[in-house]
């Protein structure tokens, strides 16, 4: 099986205090999670360790079978590699809507020509292409989430790294999402309180206990099982 | 809302164009001449609506200034205090009605598009993030104790909260700056902040403007001190 991340027996703690212990995750290619858990149990912490921003104390770490072993070894992974941030406001590098968006794409040498065709197409994609030449720090809270959102979709990467994503979205936006997020054929992993929103984008959903990662929800599975059923109706 | 829409627009490129020519050659001059008032007679009259709240906020500059014109006074200076006096003020109400409207932002776009080198403008768009944050925490911690009924005296408590309250700025601005290396390291920033937006859009009043400007700086006529 071709996994785009790998976790083993990973233990994390802060200012000393222990979060968890023996996490255990794989997510294939092309697979969509959730992560849950409550308040401060470290779900923004363990995507930080996954994209290279913070320090593995514990345990090993494989991104598209390459093990990493320090901060340096993300260097050659980072244009595959997407976050949105909790705070969309610690996101933002330009100060201009659609430069904001376009961010990555020119820092990584595409031609401007390009870059201008992919914005405005996935500026409209999320029905937000009237906020272009705002500054995104005048932006209302749901704003600023989808233009960061923009701004990660753009690069195309093979793994996204999606916290709290629908947080301050109306629930148009929410089914929006869902939709563009269905759309996808990249490994999602996100983390959300959001339990109706990640059931309709994710096939399986795990929990963040002190003793590590269960599984609470797995989708994909009973799909299979329904069908090992023969070919009765029925919709998903 | 945009508040920038129902203004007369003056472009921030003219704008910082604009202010640094007139306030060097108005700070270098030997004498003040007459044409100097024609542009900030027109800023005035374009800004016409904000002229109150623009005087207000020229009075309160005027404090400092005053200082530095009574140093002259007590030295019996007149001459000297009253042009320090009239040449700041100039330079000041200048500053103050073209950026009317405009914030951090825009002058650091304004930078951009001048294209002053990159370094510079990044630094300036850092800059003008962190400003605009920690002023938000700022508001947001006066409305917090306005909301939760604090009344500022002279005790303790007092004290109390207003030195947490800069702890907590520092602590802040700190994690702003740790999240803001993150994200470069995410985005691939590499000493560039890119625009898509390639013309300038100009209007008539930016040319107006900028006519009226360089006129009144090098026409040498009728000097007022
Ligand atoms: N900068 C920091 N310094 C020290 N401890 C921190 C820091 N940030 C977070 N923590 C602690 O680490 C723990 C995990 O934080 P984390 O942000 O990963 O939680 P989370 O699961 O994302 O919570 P939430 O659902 O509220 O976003 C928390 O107990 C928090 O108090
Ligand atoms: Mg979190």
């Amino acid at each position: 099986m071709s996994c785009s991340v790998n976790i083993k027996n990973l233990s994390t703690s802060r200012d000393g205090v222990r979060l968890y212990e023996n996490v255990t995750l794989d997510v294939s290619h092309k697979e969509k999670i959730a992560i849950i858990g409550p308040n401060g149990c470290g779900k923004t912490t363990l995507l930080e360790i996954i994209a290279g921003l913070r320090n593995l104390e514990e345990g090993t770490l494989e991104l598209f079978h390459q093990p990493m072993h320090s901060l340096e070894d993300f260097k050659n992974m980072r244009h595959l590699i997407g976050y949105l941030f909790q705070d969309s406001d610690n996101q933002f590098l330009a100060p201009v809507v659609e430069d904001d968006v376009a961010f990555s794409l020119l820092a990584s040498g595409v031609s401007k020509e390009e870059t201008k065709l992919k914005t405005a197409m996935i500026l409209q994609d999320l029905g937000i292409s009237h906020l272009a030449k705002k500054i995104v720090y005048h932006l209302s809270g749901g704003e600023k989430k989808l233009v960061a959102l923009a701004g990660v979709l753009i690069m195309e990467p093979k793994l996204m790294l999606l916290d709290e994503p629908t947080n301050g979205l109306d629930q148009a936006m929410q089914l929006r999402l869902v939709d563009i997020l269905g759309r996808i054929d990249k490994s999602i992993i996100i983390v959300s309180h959001h339990k109706e929103f990640i059931e309709l984008v994710v096939e399986k959903i795990y929990e963040i206990t002190p003793t590590g990662l269960s599984c609470s929800l797995n989708l994909k599975d009973e799909h299979n099982h329904h069908h090992e059923h023969g070919d009765h109706p029925h919709t998903h | 809302m945009d508040k920038t829409q129902t203004q007369p627009r003056i472009a921030p490129t003219t704008a910082l164009l604009l202010a640094l020519s007139y306030s060097t050659v108005v700070a270098l001059q030997e004498h003040l001449y007459a044409p100097m008032l024609l542009p900030l007679l027109l800023l005035g009259w374009l800004h016409r609506a904000l002229l109150w709240s623009i005087f207000k906020r020229l009075f309160w500059l005027n404090t400092l200034i005053a200082i530095v014109a009574a140093s002259m006074l007590w030295q019996e200076n007149y001459e000297l205090a009253l042009l320090v006096f009239l040449r700041s003020n100039f330079i000041l109400l200048f500053v103050l009605m073209i950026f009317q409207g405009k914030d951090e932002f825009s002058i650091a776009i304004a930078m951009q598009r001048l294209h002053l080198p990159h370094k510079l403008t990044s630094i300036f768009f850092f800059t003008a993030k962190s400003i605009f944050l920690i002023k938000r925490e700022f508001t947001l911690f006066k409305n917090t104790l306005h909301v939760r009924g604090f009344m500022p005296k002279t005790n303790l408590l007092t004290y109390k909260t207003m030195a947490g309250f800069v702890g907590i700025l520092f602590i802040k601005a700190l994690e702003r700056s740790l999240w803001l290396q993150k994200a470069m390291h995410l985005r691939g920033f590499c000493g560039e902040v890119y625009t898509l937006e390639a013309h300038q859009d100009f209007s008539v009043y930016d040319t107006l403007l900028a006519f009226i400007t360089i006129l009144s700086l090098v026409w040498r006529q009728g000097a007022l001190i």
